[in-house]
């Protein structure tokens, strides 16, 4: 009886450990996998805007009612700068960690401007900036976002209201632009 | 040569419980993480840095990026309003207010995936492309064949769902997810 004991509190144990192993592993491991999805098309540091075709590939439940762009950023040379042109309707920037936290984001209503430089800092090096605010209204402006690390993921969406409108709203999202800061 | 045997069954039972246990949880929720709403279902703390470790595995574990609340509200439908599995065989009918957000879109999923849109045959239905009842309720069919009206095209086969966003909602949605009036699920003919 004890060795049955034993042999059963032996697979609960191991249950445990796989069971937290999957919940705080795969999800990071899954993230970083998609990070290398988006930038291998088109470099690290660098705008990639997504034909359906390709984010049927990388993400599958990708609303048709968006378009995407996508920029895998690393601040290990230093900041990255997203110089993003706003179309006109709904517009989202979400910046992503490598563990999935969306750490920052700003649509189009709380932005209010045309253009907007989205400043990403590494937090150890941003200390004292102000962070994470939507820009003055009116004017071509500017945010710092102080990032928790060093790489991370920028997603641009922009809203498709008719399947006939997209390849104007990828050409919208192709005007923006990710590069180091200068 | 038996204590062999034990160690590797305890294993093989052990691994199964375990990935069996995460992927069920992970997937189907339950009431700390996960808000339930008639057959609809949402992550509150999805995309939020205090995303609980089940949350980030749902969403990313499939493949999907976590959106945060403030911006994107989701919820998911595996089942009609009566509980029974969303089936491929049948058609339905969501019906409900859907006023709480500036947009949002209603999508068809396979296995987890939406299909693009194709001409003549869409699986996903922006807010701007519904003709609302005299009520300003939206109604949409959800069926193989295509359906006069707001008309989602079922996929033939496979696990089938209903994911539906709202963007940029408005405050009650995007801090108390869960509250609003969600469309029913009713489920028509089967063949």
């Amino acid at each position: 009886m004890s060795g049955r004991l034993f042999w059963f509190t032996a697979a609960l144990l191991l249950g445990l450990a796989v069971h937290l192993a999957y919940i705080l592993f795969v999800p990071r491991q899954q993230m970083e996998a998609r990070m290398a999805q988006f930038s291998a098309l088109a470099g690290v540091n660098k705008l990639a805007v997504l034909e359906p075709r390709v984010l049927d590939r990388i993400l599958p439940e990708a609303d048709p009612a968006l378009a995407y762009a996508a920029c895998v950023f690393d601040l290990s040379p230093g900041p990255v700068v997203v110089k993003a042109t706003i179309p006109a309707g709904y517009w989202l920037v979400s910046v992503y960690a490598p563990n999935g936290d969306s750490f920052y984001s700003l649509n189009s209503r709380q932005a209010d401007v045309k253009t907007l430089d989205l400043v990403i800092r590494n937090q150890a090096s941003a200390a004292g900036d102000q962070s994470g605010s939507a820009p003055q209204a009116g004017a071509d402006s500017q945010v710092t976002v102080k990032s928790p690390s060093k790489q991370g993921l920028v997603l641009l969406r922009a809203r498709v209201r008719t399947p006939a409108l997209g390849p104007r709203i990828r050409a919208d999202l192709a005007a923006s632009a990710c590069s180091p800061a200068t | 040569m038996f204590g062999r045997i034990k160690l590797a069954l305890t294993c093989l039972i052990g691994m199964a419980i375990g990935l069996w246990s995460a992927h069920d949880l992970a997937n189907g929720g339950f009431d700390l993480v996960a808000r339930t709403q008639g057959p609809w279902q949402t992550w509150p703390s999805a995309g939020l840095n205090t995303m609980d470790p089940y949350t980030k595995a749902h969403f990313l574990a499939a493949g999907r990026l976590p959106d945060n609340r403030r911006e994107i509200v989701e919820y998911e439908a595996w089942s009609d309003s009566d509980g029974r599995p969303i089936d491929a065989t049948c058609t339905y009918t969501v019906q409900g207010r859907l006023d709480w957000s500036r947009w949002w879109s209603i999508s068809v999923t396979q296995n987890g995936a939406v299909e693009p849109r194709k001409a003549g045959r869409t699986y996903s239905l922006d807010s701007g492309e519904i003709v609302y009842q005299p009520d300003d309720l939206a109604r949409v069919s959800v069926s193989a064949q295509a359906a006069s009206g707001n008309w989602l095209a079922m996929p033939a086969s496979g696990n089938v769902g209903l994911l539906l966003r709202f963007y940029d909602p408005v405050p009650g949605t995007r801090e108390r997810p869960g509250i609003q009036s969600l469309p029913q699920v009713v489920r028509q003919d089967c063949q």
